[in-house]
């Protein structure tokens, strides 16, 4: 099972040694209607990560006032992001000066550990931080609700690109399902693919697909879904189809969202064309006779695709 | 282990104290919800359960005489008897905090205690010992 968020505004949690700011910055949470919780050392606030899940972390820098060198708030972001990635981190902190800042928002692996940075004085401005971050979550979860749903009309999950996970080898075939799933979207009525899900709604991932490949990472990746739609639909199909990349939960997988065509579009196999049109949650191939009918109907006015149910 | 937490209500028409008290009480590990006036805080109350609720005696600061907060706490007993009260109170009227205090026939009371906004420091004490008793 994933989790795909629940109704809540978003959950939160608050690290800080000194009491009253926690107490003051819960509250100021808590007004708003999220879900707080608060932490005053890295053990506990650790704790609370493995246990619970959380949207954003709000970490103070120096978490022993006693201490002046005391920069645990760091060190505790870095381990908040290996353990879970998508939570959202801001540093709030009475006393930063450049080298901090350098460290929280210097990108690593493409991405800042923090999403922001703010000094304690500018607590106001907190409110409109964990909004940005929250958006920014709900973004990813579009993927995650897909999840959810389950394939239908629009909808489809494929373990792999291209990474055969019974055999053990890189597949033709499923790199022509693929294929196939992408133009019966585009003859009817457009969609999404997401790869690196099976058919239950298990996210796998894309670790397989990215180690049959040269370039081991999501550029590779693409780089192999365009050839495949290259060979099999013709390069300029590629304007209807729109692959990205979304992180659910430490998994990576690939959503290719497919618009309508407003042409027919013929998959080649081989030295002859077929043609797939997506119907339920299945892809089936039409012969000649009905393939004609089917274009007659679908592309009304001679090749104009009428819109009708996508995009509801 | 969540859903083991208690869960506290605070229920005060003044932004800064429902903050204060409300992110006391996360602070120490309670689950808390707040609200601003007697109608939200009963749409809350339908939706879930409440171990506890903190409410202040007047709920309207445009009203001197506003006793909004017993009536709100009567409205409680009646349709979630488990739920505790504790009321609180910015100005200690031991008039009010009788009636509030005061045992009925079959030794029931309205709330289970209340504490002065002054006082703060001992709230969560007082919390912990009206959660604690049956």
């Amino acid at each position: 099972m994933i989790d795909c968020h629940p109704k809540s505004k978003g959950s939160i949690l608050v690290v800080d040694d000194l009491p009253d700011v926690r107490t003051t910055v819960l509250g100021l949470l808590l007004d708003e209607g999220y879900k707080v919780r608060s932490a005053s050392n890295r053990a506990n606030a650790l704790e609370l990560i493995e246990a619970e899940r959380f949207d954003v972390a709000i970490l103070d820098i120096r978490l022993d006032e006693t201490d002046e060198e005391n920069q645990d708030g760091l060190l505790l972001m870095h381990e908040i992001r290996e353990r879970d990635p998508n939570i959202a981190i801001l540093i709030m902190t009475a006393y930063a000066d450049v080298k901090m800042v350098r460290e929280a928002l210097q990108p690593v692996n493409g991405s800042a550990p923090a999403l922001g940075f703010l000094e304690k004085t500018e607590i106001v401005d907190l409110l409109k931080y964990v909004e940005l971050a929250l958006n920014n979550r709900q973004t990813k979860s579009v993927v995650c609700n897909l999840i959810t749903q389950g394939e239908n009309e629009h909808l489809e999950f494929k373990s792999s690109l291209r990474w055969d996970l019974n055999l053990g080898v890189v597949s033709k075939v499923l790199q022509q399902e693929v294929a196939i799933t992408i133009a019966g979207m585009l003859n009817a009525n457009g969609g999404n693919l997401l790869i690196g899900v099976s058919d239950d709604g298990t996210v796998l991932g894309l670790e397989h697909d990215f180690q049959s490949l040269r370039k081991k990472n999501a550029d590779g990746f693409q780089l192999a879904l365009i050839d495949i739609i290259r060979n099999y639909l013709g390069v300029e199909k590629m304007t209807h189809i729109h692959p990205s990349f979304e992180d659910v939960g430490n998994q990576k997988v690939c959503m290719i969202s497919v618009e309508p065509s407003p042409e027919p579009v013929f998959l080649a196999m081989g030295n002859s064309y077929e043609f797939f049109v997506r119907v339920g949650n299945a892809t089936h191939r039409l012969d000649v006779r009905a393939a004609m009918d089917y274009r007659r109907m679908h592309w009304k006015n001679g090749g104009d695709y009428v819109q009708n149910s996508f995009g509801r | 282990m969540n859903n083991q937490r208690p869960k506290i209500l605070v229920v005060d028409d003044l932004v800064d104290w429902r903050t204060t008290l409300g992110g006391l009480l996360v602070d120490v590990g309670y689950q808390v919800a707040v609200a601003e006036s007697s109608a939200a805080a009963l749409d809350l109350l339908k939706t879930e359960h409440f171990d506890l609720v903190l409410l202040d005696v007047r709920l309207d600061e445009t009203d001197e005489e506003s006793t909004e907060g017993l009536t709100l706490a009567g409205e409680i007993k009646d349709r979630w008897p488990s739920t505790k009260i504790i009321i609180i109170t910015g100005y200690g009227t031991s008039e009010i905090l009788n009636k509030a205090m005061e045992t009925d026939a079959e030794g029931r009371r309205l709330a289970a205690n209340y504490i002065e906004k002054t006082k703060t420091g001992e709230l969560v004490q007082v919390v912990r010992d009206a959660l604690k008793k049956e």
